[in-house]
């Protein structure tokens, strides 16, 4: 095989693995779908989307709430990969809520 | 005692047999590492976070984010070009390894198991994980061996 021929289809295979790469990392945050509190020394108070089901025994030590769950209502809204506590609460405390706090405290730890 | 030859012959690779299966595992490695640092780089709060639930990553969390991906990077660079291929390899085979031997600590050690991994690896189990990680330890050994047996003629033309 040619080397030019094999930089080639090197080339092709990882532009092919970025765009898949893109494509899969699309959000698709659903219905039931829950924000974590990363807890991390400087960033308390902020969520991220987990990307493993949620086990509630993950929250450990810490008094902010461990996760926020997203809504039907909230579903097309709530997309982003992180939100602060503020803004989740924001949209917990509305007529019709984007989310819906999580009854355990503490950080979440299965990321 | 004659016969011995040809059996042995029988069951060798020819060189371009060779050629071949070390450039599928390195196209297996290329797409693996790119897509890989790019998942990190793309979500990379993410990943940092990910990085901080391990305790003992936790005070150089924000270094290994940038570090992981950039080494990845790289290793894939040297693997698509022909003349660094085997420098590449080595690379790759390394730094599997070094991923392999964390899982294998953190599954021993740690008392949780946050995974910050990305594409279909997020959906494997811990377990899973490793046993993947191995088979592509193995598949960078063979191609290392594919490509030493024949001088690196396969790589380095």
């Amino acid at each position: 095989m040619k080397n030019l021929h094999k930089l080639a289809l090197g080339l092709l295979v990882g532009a092919s693995a970025i765009g898949f790469s893109a494509f899969t990392s699309t959000s698709e945050v659903a219905v039931g779908d829950r924000y974590g509190n990363n807890g991390a020394a400087g960033t308390t108070g902020q969520y991220n989307i987990l990307a493993n089901p949620y086990v509630s025994s993950n929250c450990i030590s810490g008094s902010d709430r461990c996760a926020y769950v997203v809504t039907a209502a909230g579903a097309s809204t709530v997309t982003g990969s992180s939100y602060s506590e503020a803004q989740l609460e924001t949209w917990a405390s509305q007529g019709t809520p984007f989310v819906t706090r999580s009854t355990e405290i503490g950080t979440y730890t299965g990321f | 005692m004659e016969a011995l030859p040809f059996k042995r012959n029988r069951f060798q690779l020819n060189k371009k047999t060779k050629e071949v299966i070390v450039f599928i595992i390195c196209l297996a490695c290329i797409f693996l590492f790119l897509s890989s640092a790019y998942s990190k780089l793309l979500n990379h709060e993410q990943f940092v976070q990910g990085l901080k639930a391990v305790s003992f990553l936790r005070p150089v969390a924000s270094e290994l984010s940038w570090l992981v991906p950039v080494i990845e990077t790289s290793i894939a660079a040297l693997l698509i070009m022909p003349r660094t291929t085997w420098y590449g390899l080595i690379g790759f085979a390394v730094v599997m390894v070094a991923f392999t031997i964390y899982i294998a600590g953190m599954m021993i050690w740690a008392d949780k198991l946050p995974c910050s991994c990305n594409l279909f690896i997020e959906k494997l189990s811990w377990s899973q994980h490793l046993i993947f990680n191995i088979g592509f330890v193995f598949l960078s050994i063979i191609a290392l061996w594919l490509g030493r047996i024949s001088n690196y003629k396969i790589l380095v033309k």
